[in-house]
């Protein structure tokens, strides 16, 4: 939800580079200062739960920065994948690695995300997948499919 | 480049269409865009012209504002109370997608009350993005909202009355533009909200009687599944 969750940025070097996780609302207070321009960059997105109308200034801002710079989005999840959707210049010249796809089931309104890894070729999300929650119903897309994977066009 | 743009005049535009699609129309100057697979014979189209034939007040079937409830913000600082209190009412137990829609659609309208609809006499806008401003008593931002089982209905309005279409064109035109440099610092977070509450809305109707008030107000489906192509946009300037 968009009032609880401050924004957090930590590095991790994993398999001999620096990944960039970012989580919580990407809004006015995130701010990018310790993120490096000299090299390529990795951000993993799955922990973004909103994001609001300052924090996509203050993106396209950065992107905009670190434009001579290849960056990669990885886990991205489906706030981030909206945003990409919404506003083309969030996404800017980054390339993305990997999503996480919205699910709900039309039985008992449970929600889940479903990780699909683009790299390996995964363009399509299941149709419907088996609700774990009730157990009868099945679960589908939260949404439009074709307009969710629009920022890979 | 806008410029251009901004001279083709259509007010109405009526068919199927993605958001980015009407987005577009909006720029080229369609003040009212019905998406539905009925296109001008969808029942909300004669509502719509009705509406602005007649310059009367009228509903549409999501807005029934006797049953919403109201309140007030006073201040900047009031913006983050009413929200938690306003999605409050959407249950502990509710559609989080839901929860952050609304949570999203009433953050970005209510700021956008506060720091682009109230203006300073020469038209100016009265504060920055980094204040946290209290209201002058004769100022005022009225929220409501109303839960029904098929979705929320949102209002935001503000005594300023100073939201032109031409703002609108010119937000929407910059921000679902492919290329880095359409969203800028100066920008100060103006225009995007209102495209980012276009985006998540079924439904959005803007109704401004310049210079006294505006009133933005929108329906949000419950269910993001089924119909997602059918969904209107809603420019009225009042007299």
């Amino acid at each position: 939800m968009l009032l609880d969750n401050k924004f957090n940025l930590k590095k991790k070097f994993e398999d001999g580079r620096e990944v960039i996780y970012i989580s919580g609302n990407l809004d006015e207070d995130a701010r990018f200062d310790e993120v490096r321009k000299d090299q390529p960059l990795v951000f993993d997105m799955r922990g973004i739960v909103g994001v609001n109308s300052c924090g996509v200034r203050n993106w396209v801002n950065f992107m905009r920065d670190h434009k001579n710079q290849p960056i990669t989005f990885r886990h991205c999840s489906p706030a981030i994948v909206h945003q990409m959707n919404m506003v083309p210049s969030f996404k800017g010249h980054a390339q993305v690695f990997s999503i996480y796809v919205p699910y709900a089931c039309s039985h008992c309104d449970a929600e889940d995300r479903v990780f699909l890894d683009l790299v390996k070729g995964a363009r399509e999300a299941p149709t419907k997948v088996p609700c774990k929650n009730c157990k009868v119903g099945k679960m589908e897309i939260d949404g439009d499919e074709q307009q969710y994977f629009a920022f890979a066009a | 480049m806008f410029g251009a743009l901004k001279k083709k005049k259509t007010l109405t535009a009526y068919g199927l269409f993605s958001k980015p699609e009407a987005a577009e129309k909006i720029v080229a100057g369609a003040r009212h865009v019905h998406s539905s697979n009925l296109g001008a014979h969808d029942p909300l189209v004669a509502i719509t012209e009705g509406g602005s034939e007649r310059g009367l007040d009228f509903s549409y079937p999501w807005e029934r504002r006797q049953e919403a409830q109201f309140v007030e913000v006073r201040s900047a600082e009031d913006r983050h109370k009413v929200l938690r209190e306003l999605v409050g009412l959407l249950g502990t137990d509710g559609h989080s997608t839901l929860k952050d829609v609304v949570g999203t659609v009433l953050e970005e309208l209510i700021s956008n009350a506060i720091y682009h609809g109230l203006r300073l006499k020469n038209g100016e806008r009265k504060f920055n993005r980094f204040e946290k401003p209290q209201l002058q008593p004769s100022e005022y931002i009225k929220v409501g909202t109303k839960v029904a089982p098929n979705g929320v209905y949102v209002s935001v309005e503000d005594s300023g009355g100073s939201l032109t279409f031409e703002d609108i064109q010119e937000a929407f035109y910059r921000c679902y533009q492919r290329g880095l440099n359409q969203i800028q610092q100066k920008d100060n977070g103006a225009g995007l909200g209102l495209y980012m509450s276009f985006d998540q809305a079924t439904h959005l109707r803007i109704d401004v009687w310049p210079g006294k008030k505006t009133v933005v107000s929108c329906w949000i489906n419950r269910k993001r599944v089924p119909n997602e192509d059918n969904f209107s946009f809603n420019y009225f300037e009042r007299t």
